[in-house]
């Protein structure tokens, strides 16, 4: 009886706007449009704070049913993907063994990671944890694996990659450098199986003329690529991948 | 039995500056200013400047030539502002605040260090000498040597000399985590200002005032080589030289710790430089840790926490991410002591999970 009356007596009248917009959320509370969580979204959508396609993870088909709920046309985006730009793992040398907590960020506090490359992937799934939704895992050669299918490009990964080698790319660029080392060929070659050394084979290679060399490092305008995969044959490196 | 071996001087230094003052190629000589504190510790020339190693710091490579002995000049009698003056000059890690009390902290509490020991045993003048500059440049009356009890051989030489300069020695327990600096400042200055420093710096202090010598050699134990002792190094030479001073590896060394084994690092390379902050070296031969298991609630660390912590709430806090609550528990307070670890039956790095929460704490302000 009491919690009946309770119940009825604190119950808190809510706008049935941002109901309706919570419904079309996804629920994961990723905090990736900057809310905490789904309903403070729903709120800040509801007071026109946030645009109705703020939320990456929705579906578009959701997207524009909370566009109709605040009366705002969208159009539809390309999806975006999680993107690993490191190749390296277990084929790129370590300086020492790591004994201590799993965690990305905490092993950094020691001279930056085991991993001889400053750029790459130290593999103990800061990432993995931090991914609202089970997309990522850690795999055979200690680099993170992305499913593609569930990853909904929410970014939090992104953010939380103390090596800041995790991006987002639309689902349409296939073919990346899979490879972010600044370092001189030479040192890259020494340490790495898989590094781009940046040799300018591709640069060569690409019939669009897609590919420059930056920083010792291809860099794919995804404007130009056709992907063909020309540049991913040539790599004698195997730096470049294609993706999905 | 001599306290402290010299170092041979060694091939090449690397000495990390944070603003170079010379080029590559340049010839430096001993006690040349090569950056904004930072001072060449042997004559050679400048073949390298780049970041080295973590590659956030600048290092100077410096290739040693003939070792040319120089004649540095002192100054007669300073001032207290010329003090102030003269050690920011020499590079010396100090930073003088007007107080009423002096404390030099001589207790060897890390295990495996036994610098202070030997210093004050081989150089009691120089020392006693820095205090008073010290007590000088800061205004003080009072002037204090925290030693172990255990040390009985420094007590005795030390006895005579500081009483004849009106310098107290007071003996503390010889236990780990017994004189950190706010301990000590609570029980001997028990609320009068006091600031407190330790015996390498007090002969530091000595050398550049009366020697005008910047401060390019520290005295460091070496644990786990050979022959385990002292040893006067210069600032900059690679810690191999330093193992090779003391008859080099015992065997294939596991771990190489620098700054004792509760508080100190575990280094990938035996290349990397002693910095003015080295005390230690301990080489592990045996060196895992073991597996890390779960928290099983036995508070021991609680037990043994000399801030009055509860480390276990820190260690798991960090791990969730939870650095509010971190702070509630008075993160801040620890001293990164390690004494933790050591007693955990699971084998969590709870030191590194606090440092850990430290770092993110720092790089969210």
């Amino acid at each position: 009886m009491m919690l009946i009356w309770a119940s009825k007596k604190f119950h808190v009248e809510a706008d049935p706007k941002v109901e309706a917009i919570l419904a079309f959320l996804p629920g994961a509370n990723c905090g990736a449009c900057g809310c905490a969580g789904c309903a403070a979204c729903a709120e800040r959508i509801a007071k026109g704070e946030l645009p109705p396609d703020v939320c990456t993870s929705a579906s578009f088909s959701c997207v524009k049913n909370i566009g109709e709920c605040v009366g705002v046309c969208v159009e539809e985006k390309e999806k975006e993907v999680a993107v690993v730009l490191c190749n390296g793992g277990v084929n790129c040398l370590s300086r020492f063994e790591y004994d201590g907590v799993e965690d990305c960020k905490a092993a950094m506090l020691i001279a930056e990671g085991e991993k001889a490359c400053s750029y790459g992937c130290i593999g103990h799934g800061s990432c993995v944890r931090a991914c609202p939704f089970g997309a990522i895992t850690i795999g055979e050669n200690r680099l993170p694996v992305i499913d593609e299918n569930k990853c909904k490009g929410c970014g939090v990964c992104v953010s939380v990659c103390p090596k800041g080698i995790l991006t987002l790319r639309k689902i349409s660029q296939k073919v990346r450098v899979l490879c972010f080392s600044k370092d001189k060929g030479k040192y890259v070659k020494e340490i790495c199986k898989f590094g781009c050394m940046g040799c300018g084979i591709c640069v060569k290679a690409c019939p669009s003329n897609a590919i420059t060399l930056k920083d010792n490092l291809a860099l794919i305008d995804q404007e130009k690529c056709t992907g063909c995969g020309v540049c991913v044959e040539k790599c004698p490196r195997n730096a470049i991948g294609i993706l999905g | 039995m001599k306290q402290i071996a010299v170092m041979k001087v060694p091939e090449r230094v690397v000495i990390p500056v944070t603003e170079p003052l010379v080029a590559i190629g340049d010839t430096v000589n001993v006690g040349q200013k090569i950056g904004e504190s930072e001072h060449s510790s042997v004559s050679g020339e400048v073949v390298e400047i780049s970041k080295l190693s973590n590659k956030n710091v600048l290092s100077l490579v410096i290739k040693t030539s003939e070792d040319l002995s120089i004649e540095f000049q002192p100054k007669e009698n300073p001032s207290p502002e010329g003090i102030k003056q003269i050690l920011k000059l020499a590079g010396i890690p100090i930073e003088l605040t007007p107080s009423e009390i002096v404390i030099l902290n001589g207790t060897d509490e890390k295990p495996y260090v036994t610098a202070n020991h030997a210093l004050m045993l081989e150089y009691l003048d120089e020392i006693l000498g820095g205090l008073k500059i010290l007590m000088k440049a800061t205004g003080a009356s009072r002037g204090v040597i925290v030693i172990c009890d255990s040390d009985s051989d420094v007590m005795g030489v030390m006895k005579a000399d500081a009483k004849e300069n009106e310098i107290e020695i007071i003996p503390s327990k010889t236990t780990y985590v017994q004189c950190t600096e706010d301990l000590m400042k609570n029980a001997i200055a028990k609320g009068s200002k006091a600031m407190v420093s330790n015996i390498g710096i007090a002969k530091a202090v000595y050398d550049a005032v009366f020697l005008g010598k910047p401060l390019i050699e520290a005295v460091v134990t070496v644990t786990g080589a050979k022959e385990s002792q002292n040893v006067l190094a210069r600032i900059g030479a690679p810690l191999r030289s330093l193992i090779e001073t003391c008859g080099g590896y015992e065997g294939e060394p596991e771990k190489i710790i620098v700054n004792g084994p509760m508080t100190g690092t575990a280094q990938y390379t035996d290349e990397v430089p002693v910095t003015k902050g080295t005390y230690g070296v301990l080489v592990q031969y045996d060196g895992t840790t073991g597996e890390i298991r779960p928290c099983i609630d036995c508070a021991r660390c609680v037990d043994v926490c000399p801030k009055d912590l509860l480390p276990n709430v820190l260690a798991i806090s960090a791990d969730h991410a939870r650095f509010d609550v971190c702070v509630t528990y008075r993160l801040k307070d620890c001293i990164e002591c390690g004494s933790c670890a050591y007693v955990c039956p699971s084998k969590i790095p709870i030191v590194q999970l606090i440092k850990y929460a430290k770092a993110e704490l720092e790089k969210k302000e």
